[in-house]
């Protein structure tokens, strides 16, 4: 039983980090897909830390609005969920509350999102010297 | 060499001077922000920011480089859309403007911050001759006013029209003449 449980968890550990990589890889070559427009605002004066920091600020209004999207459409259909269950099972309504569970996938989301994020800085990182006119 | 000038390239061997400044002697953030006060860099391409308005694509070449004063971002951006022809274009997605606007659009960008230094990539090379004419007249007006123009082109008559003409062939100097008196 522990045994069952402990594959269990690693099959979801396995499941989250290929996640959390390929994540992390589209958010890389969405930075090297806009090699053209780096090489825009460099030529426009942006220095490598302007360009980071416009990067990254896309990158986190995406994931905010993407993880306030996802807690609002999960309330509402636990709500929903739980309206109906109320109609036709009376007793078997699910709770909405925050459980430790609800917690550590919260703590989850967090570590996903600072993994995109680093995954956009090493990927701007590892490209400081973009070649403006050639990228042209 | 236009990648040399506006220091977005380093040579391999020896030294860049643009004015009183070695370019190889400052690093990447100052490069930077010398390149966005002194240098406006104009594309074949045009290359304006696609998700952006014409007049946005000139505030944010003014953001990045903080020099002209909040107040005066309000009314700069539309003096320079107006003098290219463009003031009635300002709201407008570059995918909605021509070619000719386009780069007229481009070079009220490259002006945004007052550069000394216009360089320019084949301008004319993706216009019609009508709009390259247009495009001849703006940057004679900006030499009028004492800005230095360093452009690569094919184009003769643009060529004629400068004060100076280096010929370069399998990159070296093959001619190095002055059309027209300075």
């Amino acid at each position: 039983m522990q045994a069952r449980k402990v594959l269990g968890d690693l099959r979801h550990g396995r499941g989250s980090i290929g996640l959390i990589a390929l994540v992390a890889a589209t958010a890389a070559l969405d930075v090297l897909e806009r090699q053209r427009e780096i090489g825009v605002l460099r030529a426009l004066g942006a220095s490598p830390r302007d360009i980071v920091v416009v990067l990254l600020t896309e990158a986190g209004a995406v994931v905010v609005a993407s993880a306030a999207l996802a807690v609002a459409l999960s309330i509402a259909m636990a709500r929903a969920a739980n309206g109906a269950a109320a109609e036709q099972l009376l007793h078997v309504a699910v709770p909405l509350q925050l459980s430790l569970r609800g917690w550590a996938e919260l703590s989850g989301g967090a570590i996903f999102a600072l993994l995109v994020v680093l995954g956009l800085l090493m990927a701007v990182l590892r490209r400081p010297t973009v070649d403006a006119l050639n990228a042209l | 060499m236009l990648n040399l000038v506006a220091g977005l390239d380093r040579p391999t061997t020896g030294t860049v001077r643009v004015g009183d400044l070695d370019l190889g002697k400052h690093g990447e953030r100052a490069l930077a922000h010398w390149r966005g006060r002194t240098v406006g860099v104009v594309f074949q391409f045009f290359q304006l920011l696609p998700t952006l308005t014409v007049l946005e694509d000139i505030l944010i070449a003014m953001e990045f480089v903080g020099t002209v004063p909040r107040a005066r971002r309000r009314t700069l951006p539309l003096d320079l859309l107006e003098r290219v022809g463009l003031a009635d274009e300002a709201g407008k997605l570059p995918s909605l403007l021509s070619g000719g606007q386009q780069q007229r659009a481009a070079i009220a960008r490259a002006l945004a911050n007052d550069p000394s230094l216009v360089v320019a990539d084949e301008p004319t090379g993706n216009l019609d001759s009508e709009t390259a004419t247009d495009v001849h007249a703006l940057f004679a007006a900006l030499a009028r006013e004492g800005k230095t123009l360093l452009i690569v082109t094919h184009d003769q008559s643009l060529a004629q029209a400068a004060s100076r003409v280096v010929r370069l062939k399998d990159g070296r100097i093959v001619a190095d003449e002055m059309p027209v008196a300075a």
